[in-house]
């Protein structure tokens, strides 16, 4: 940014920095705590430069809507073993909608992304 | 060390406040007949980003952008809407701080508008008659560009070279084919202003001169604007500014790239016309923010559908990696 306010080349190293994060949740049981904070950090900075995120880093404190997303993700998870795949991709569409992606994983359960783009 | 593209010298420059930790700055702002369109979109967006950086490594970032309320496309739509020039300009006004808001454009230290600087812009054309720059005429006052011996250097233009008519009234009025307005003798049916030069109102150029001077002082860091606006409007301001003050003016000058639409440049005959308001019923407006973003604010940008839902995918994959985060620390 200080050469001349170069959004294009500190988008670059975002996405390096983005790559790398993956890679290392990908790789490690347990991750650093301290890594990930300093991580989020670099991310709302980003966010302030760019004016970006900032409902997201604003909402972060909303658990309530956070308790009633874990409740329907419950309820889906009862409808599939209950081989209701109509019902649980109807959750899934609805809940994609309200700004929360689901992601059935494997090794951690199914999870719930905020992503209200 | 902050380097700075200045239209001015043409080079990036290493960038040095007036007044230490402060930055002070100007940019163009709209004529308000229309709603705002995705070159404003750009231009402010990209001066928000600048103001924002500036901020991050330690500046006071004094903004200052102006309305231009009064202007003969705003009495013409005004007219054709059947409303009152003010009324409209208003309108237009909320409009564009709406779209900015959403854009998530901070907002400005202060938005001067022409109407309520009459007789700061009345002051500045006194001074300059006074120092032996501008003259009058039958149809209002005109700044006599060949005292000015620095004209053309923001936008390397050659007096000579110069072709009459580019947005520039003809009139026979004139000593000069090239000496643009600085108040415009009253029309009948239009609004008008009382002056020592006769009923009128200002000429475009005037007002971001005698409105930055009230708001950032004779001399300040950075003028920003779009580039289709660098001739004749900011090599207007720089002759107006200077003769007045007798000094240099603005250090740094920032003009952000063209618009288009679909590899077209946009424009309402072209029909490709787009507003902030037609994106805003399909994308997020944060999608538009980061297309913007994912260019140099000097380089041209092409809005189409593709790229759009590129940079989509784009913001989306941030998005993940930051809830990934989040994720895994909530296991933890």
């Amino acid at each position: 940014m200080d050469s001349d306010f170069n959004t294009v080349e500190a988008l670059k190293s975002v996405f390096e920095v983005s790559n790398g994060v993956n890679k290392y949740l990908s790789l490690t049981k347990t991750p650093s705590e301290g890594l990930l904070l300093k991580a989020l950090d670099f991310y709302k900075i980003i966010g302030e430069i760019f004016g970006l995120f900032e409902n997201y880093f604003k909402e972060s404190s909303e658990s309530d809507e956070e308790e009633f997303v874990k409740f329907l993700i419950e309820l889906r998870s009862d409808v599939r073993l209950q081989k209701n795949y109509e019902m649980s991709d109807k959750i899934r569409d609805g809940l994609k909608n309200l700004g929360y992606q689901i992601e059935d994983n494997p090794k951690e359960g199914t999870v719930f992304k905020k992503i209200n783009i | 060390m902050l380097k700075v593209y200045n239209t001015l010298t043409r080079c990036e420059e290493e960038f040095k406040t007036l007044n230490e930790k402060e930055v002070k700055m100007y940019v163009c702002g709209p004529t308000v007949y229309d709603n705002t369109h995705l070159g404003h979109g750009r231009t402010y967006v990209s001066f928000d980003i600048i103001r924002r950086y500036l901020e991050h490594i330690g500046y006071t970032v004094n903004l200052v952008i102006n309305f231009t309320d009064i202007d003969d496309k705003i009495i013409k739509r005004a007219y054709e809407k059947e409303k009152d020039p003010k009324e409209l300009s208003e309108q237009f006004i909320e409009v564009f701080l709406n779209d900015m808001a959403t854009l998530k454009v901070k907002p400005a230290d202060i938005y001067p508008k022409v109407t309520e600087h009459i007789s700061e812009i009345i002051a500045f054309i006194e001074k300059l008659i006074e120092r032996g720059f501008a003259y009058k005429t039958e149809d209002g006052v005109y700044f006599e560009v060949k005292k000015f011996k620095e004209y053309g250097k923001l936008s390397n233009i050659n007096l000579e070279d110069l072709v009459s008519g580019a947005r520039v009234e003809t009139s026979e009025k004139k000593k000069n084919q090239k000496d643009f307005a600085l108040w415009k003798t009253a029309k009948p049916g239009e609004p008008k202003w009382e002056s020592p030069f006769g009923e009128g109102r200002p000429g475009w150029h005037i007002e971001c001169s005698a409105m930055s001077s009230k708001y950032l002082g004779e001399q300040f860091d950075i003028h920003g604007g779009g580039r289709d606006l660098s001739f004749p409007h900011h090599e207007n301001e720089i002759a107006q500014s200077s003769a007045y003050s007798g000094k240099d003016w603005v250090n740094y000058w920032i003009h952000t790239g063209f618009v288009m639409v679909n590899g077209e440049k946009m424009s309402k005959s072209l029909g490709n016309f787009v507003t902030i308001g037609d994106i805003s019923k399909e994308y997020s407006p944060e999608i538009l923010r980061f297309f913007f973003i994912q260019r140099h604010y000097r380089s041209p940008i092409d809005y189409t559908a593709e790229s759009m839902n590129h940079v989509k995918k784009n913001l989306e994959k941030i998005y993940n990696v930051i809830e990934n985060i989040r994720i895994s620390l909530e296991k933890s």
